[in-house]
């Protein structure tokens, strides 16, 4: 059911910015651009609470980036933001939770490189 | 009636005195014939210095007045004949020379004297100055009768050999009566005439001037007598004559010195007998100087009685020289002292005793104020031991809330948590006054001074009370005048904390009325006193419950509030205004309140300033376009001024136009929203809404939020320079930043954990914590892994100090009160040690807050001070500070 809905999902799903700010190509990118900075900059916060076991930070940062990325239409990007969001809440023995948000952080990672490159190609 | 009186000059005159009849030696007097003068007026001949009238002549019957002829004073003597005529006979001529002066000091009596029967005639005034009643047939012994006895002798003689040679002679003789003291001048003219040879003729005359000068002298002498026996002051008088001295005191000087009255004159050694042996040789000495020197002489002595007693004399003398002599005095006064002196020596005993009082009183109010220093000294102490005492557990609780917020805390969990926080952070807060007023009082306090940017202050107040007065339904609103200098020299702290007080208090005792929503306005502003003086005014108002006249009197004693029913409803120690009243005056400030109650309360500050930088321009824009729907408000031509700082130009448009924009990053574009319809007008308009500026009215936030979140906002009332510089260099920077290039391995990241998790961190040197608290070791451990350090842990100096010889660490946190080796030894054994090595750096965290502590702490050679409690944030700013230096 997991691989299903990620399948489902876009890298950069343009319809969304089209749907928020119509046809505004400066407008867009200048969005995009910002996404991209922001996530940045959240992806080392994120890394960085992990290795100090900060779980609840893990959790509200990664709120506040999934936020962003569903508004420039950053879809799988948002979904491992909120698998990410929800293993910190997850009953789990630390451990597996902490596996857990290890593996979805590799994920979105590579994820926001990709958004990174579907970004520049546009 | 036929005149006939031989060689004398005479006439006779009528009562309408017409001339009657004259001989011939009157004509030859006046050169005229005998035809020429009868029946004619007798002033076309006679002179009189007073008119000749009737009266005149009446009046001087039998006496002499004085006539002129050719400008020749003659006396004439005036007789009284029968039918109302009178002779006048000219009796002689009087010295040219003399003045009328003189004669008007002369009394002048005439007599003749008959030698053969030895009487004598005598006109009135003669007889006057005689004081004899008869004036005719008087012998010559009745008058010698009359005269003093020592004057009888040369009378009878004079007469006796007048009698036989007819010679004038002239003699002076005295009256016996007591008060005649002046002489009278007894004169003989020699014959009367030559027809006459028994006749001798003369005048008795008396100096009216010298008698009068003598009963003056008199007078004054009897006077001066008086009043020196009633001072009991006696005179004397030194004669130095070719080195010999001698010396007369007179009559009261004997009653003084109880000698007899006839024991009045001596030589210098007599009058030096009578003083006392040890004042005899100081008042010889005294006397020769004020010869030698030609000075007065002024002494105080004790002199000897013949009774064995002692008197106090206190003598003054004024010297004088007569050269012609060559002798020298020294006249002067003695004044028996004896009373003064013992009232003086009563009045020196009471002032010994009063001096004995007043040293007792003074030493017992040398005794109170040591106790009360000594109080005040333990109640210092005592406080400074609270102090450290309150803040170490305070330390241990806020470190562990702080702690506890970072955990993954439910919603309820973290109200607890924050509400804790508050509790404990104002508990610190009254703390911290507490010492504040303690420290003003004992004049310990001292201001810090450095250069500081004021709008930011103000900025971190707006900060702090903004959600306050926002939750209380206050509004707050800032007013900065465009002179606000850049930067000025003061003491930051203490500035920001008179103003927080007072921007606290106007919010809490503020909209309290449900019907009224309450506003506090902050004006903050810079006047020009003189050329090197400025001063900083704040002024800060509110509409709240005001102050009564009798609060405002006392308004800034500690522990004062209006009254038990405030302290109750609005809490507070009453310690605020107390200690702004005094950081105030410490900053050579003032401050003034004006209040009315139920109206509001206007507190106005001013503090002096000298060293400022004027806000200079920053152009960070060559444009600023302000849209807005209102313009030429105060609040907008505030804002443009305030803008002017960082651009060339600025334009004002309205919302509308918001369409067609310039996005340069040469231009910023702010919207300024004031009114609903401003924010319906921003809907329909199309802005990227990160590089634009918007400036609201505090009612329509929630609006604003909610549209334009990424949009960067600032209150339009509570704007200050720090505020709208920090966003226009924000949204500069930002504007660069957009076009900055993002790289994929910017998103690469690293989760590696297989390592320690400390050996992620930068910091690869433990630190070396020295506590003897158990708990706040194991705080101080729990943050500082938290910031990314390791650190070893020591429970007092000596372990530490041996620690630190065998090991290697960044740095020494160390307590500074501890059992055994405290951390100011510890610091200054390691000082020690390290001699010329590199010094690691040794930072105090301790409980104690007083500056002096301080102070001491780096006195004692430490690094630094962190005083409790210690939040994260401060250790991280600390140990950034300090780690690898």
């Amino acid at each position: 059911m997991e691989i299903n809905t990620l399948d489902s999902l876009k890298t950069l799903n343009e319809d969304v910015m089209l749907e928020l700010l119509g046809d505004d190509r400066d407008e867009i990118n200048s969005f995009r651009q910002q996404f991209l900075v922001q996530a940045k900059n959240s992806l080392q916060k994120i890394a960085g609470y992990y290795r100090q076991n900060q779980i609840k930070a893990i959790k509200d940062e990664a709120h506040y980036l999934k936020t962003s990325a569903k508004a420039i239409g950053a879809e799988r990007c948002a979904y491992y933001l909120q698998q990410l969001e929800d293993t910190t809440q997850t009953h789990a023995t630390e451990n597996i939770r902490k596996q857990q948000c290890r593996a979805y952080i590799e994920s979105l990672s590579n994820e926001i490189k990709s958004v990174f490159h579907a970004c520049n190609n546009k | 009636m036929k005149l006939n009186v031989s060689n004398t000059p005479a006439l006779m005159v009528s009562h309408s005195l017409h001339i009657l009849d004259i001989n011939e030696p009157a004509l030859v007097l006046i050169s005229q014939t005998y035809k020429d003068v009868i029946n004619k007026s007798v002033e076309n001949f006679f002179t009189c210095p007073q008119k000749i009238s009737l009266k005149q002549l009446n009046a001087y019957v039998n006496q002499t007045i004085l006539l002129e002829v050719d400008n020749k004073p003659f006396t004439a003597l005036i007789l009284p004949q029968q039918e109302s005529t009178f002779s006048i006979i000219l009796i002689d001529q009087q010295p040219q020379d003399k003045t009328p002066a003189e004669h008007k000091n002369q009394v002048i009596g005439r007599w003749m004297y008959n030698t053969i029967d030895r009487t004598f005639q005598l006109s009135k005034t003669c007889a006057a100055l005689l004081a004899l009643e008869q004036k005719t047939a008087i012998s010559l012994d009745y008058i010698i009768e009359n005269l003093a006895k020592s004057d009888t002798g040369q009378v009878v003689n004079a007469f006796k050999e007048a009698g036989i040679n007819k010679q004038p002679f002239s003699l002076e003789v005295h009256t016996k009566h007591s008060l005649d003291v002046a002489p009278l001048q007894l004169i003989c003219h020699g014959l009367q005439d030559e027809s006459a040879p028994t006749l001798l003729k003369g005048i008795i005359k008396r100096n009216i001037y010298t008698q009068k000068l003598d009963c003056k002298l008199d007078e004054q002498h009897e006077r001066r007598g008086r009043a020196l026996e009633g001072g009991q002051i006696g005179t004397w008088s030194i004669i130095h004559y070719k080195n010999e001295m001698s010396v007369r005191w007179d009559s009261q000087t004997c009653k003084l010195l109880h000698l007899p009255a006839t024991n009045n004159h001596g030589s210098i050694c007599t009058w030096i007998n009578h003083i006392h042996p040890q004042d005899a040789p100081s008042v010889k000495a005294a006397i020769e100087h004020a010869f030698i020197q030609n000075k007065d002489f002024e002494r105080e002595y004790r002199c000897i009685l013949q009774d064995g007693s002692c008197i106090y004399i206190y003598a003054k003398g004024v010297l004088s020289n007569d050269s012609r002599t060559n002798t020298s005095f020294l006249d002067g006064v003695i004044i028996d002292h004896t009373p003064i002196y013992e009232a003086r020596m009563r009045l020196e005993e009471s002032n010994l005793l009063l001096e004995a009082k007043v040293k007792s009183r003074t030493a017992e109010l040398d005794q109170a104020v040591k106790h009360a220093e000594m109080a005040s000294q333990s109640k210092s102490e005592f406080l400074s031991m609270m102090s450290h005492e309150l803040r170490t557990p305070m330390n241990a609780i806020i470190g562990a809330l702080d702690l506890l917020t970072d955990q993954d805390n439910s919603f309820e969990e973290q109200e607890l948590l924050d509400t804790a926080a508050i509790a404990a952070n104002n508990l610190v807060s009254i703390l911290n006054d507490i010492l504040d007023i303690n420290k003003i009082e004992a004049g310990k306090l001292e201001l810090d001074c450095f250069d500081f940017d004021v709008s930011k202050m103000l900025n971190n107040i707006i900060v702090i009370f903004g959600p306050i007065a926002e939750q209380k339904g206050v509004k707050l609103k800032v007013l900065e005048s465009d002179n606000l200098p850049a930067e000025l020299n003061g003491d930051e702290n203490r500035i920001r904390q008179v103003m927080f007080n007072l921007v606290s208090n106007a919010i809490k005792f503020s909209g309290n009325d449900s019907s009224n929503m309450g506003l506090v306005s902050i004006a903050l502003s810079c006047e020009k006193v003189n050329a090197l003086v400025s001063k900083l005014i704040f002024v800060i108002k509110d509409d709240g419950i005001g102050i009564d006249k009798e609060t405002l009197k006392k308004l800034f004693t500690p522990f004062t509030q209006a009254d038990k029913s405030t302290t109750r409803q609005f809490g507070g120690t009453g310690l605020g205004l107390a200690i702004c009243g005094r950081l105030i005056e410490l900053m050579g400030g003032e401050i003034v309140v004006n209040s009315e109650v139920n109206i509001g309360s206007e507190f106005t500050v001013s503090i002096p300033i000298w060293n400022f930088k004027p806000r200079e321009l920053q152009t960070l824009y060559s444009c600023i376009t302000l849209f807005s729907n209102i313009n030429d408000t105060p609040e907008i031509e505030n804002l443009k001024n305030k803008l002017s700082f960082y651009c060339n130009e600025i334009i004002v448009i309205p919302i509308n136009s918001l369409t067609s924009y310039d996005t340069s990053s040469e231009n910023l574009n702010i919207l300024i929203a004031t009114s609903m319809a401003d924010i319906h007008e921003l809907d329909s308009c199309s802005f990227t809404p990160h590089d634009v500026l918007l400036l609201y009215k505090r009612d329509l936030f929630e609006q604003l939020t909610e549209r334009f979140k990424k949009t960067f906002k600032l209150n339009l009332d509570t704007l200050t320079f720090f505020t709208l510089q920090k966003y226009c260099l924000q949204l500069k920077e930002r504007s660069k930043l957009e076009f900055e290039p993002l790289q994929e391995d910017d998103f690469a990241i690293n989760l590696d954990l297989t390592t320690e998790p400390n050996n992620d961190s930068p910091y690869q040197l433990p630190l070396l914590v020295v506590e003897d608290n158990e708990f706040n070791q194991k705080l101080m451990v729990k943050q500082l892994s938290r910031l990314g350090y390791n650190c070893e842990l020591a429970s007092d100096g000596l372990q530490g100090l041996k620690m630190w010889q065998n090991n290697d660490y960044a740095l020494i946190l160390t307590d500074c009160h501890m059992p055994g080796m405290d951390g100011f030894e510890l610091t200054r054994q390691i000082r020690k040690f390290e001699e010329k090595s590199a010094e690691i750096p040794i930072i105090a965290v301790t409980g104690a807050a007083m500056k002096g502590d301080q102070e001491y702490c780096l006195s004692v050679g430490m690094s630094d001070f962190i005083s409790k409690p210690v939040t994260l944030a401060k250790f991280k700013n600390t140990l950034e500070k300090w780690y690898g230096n």
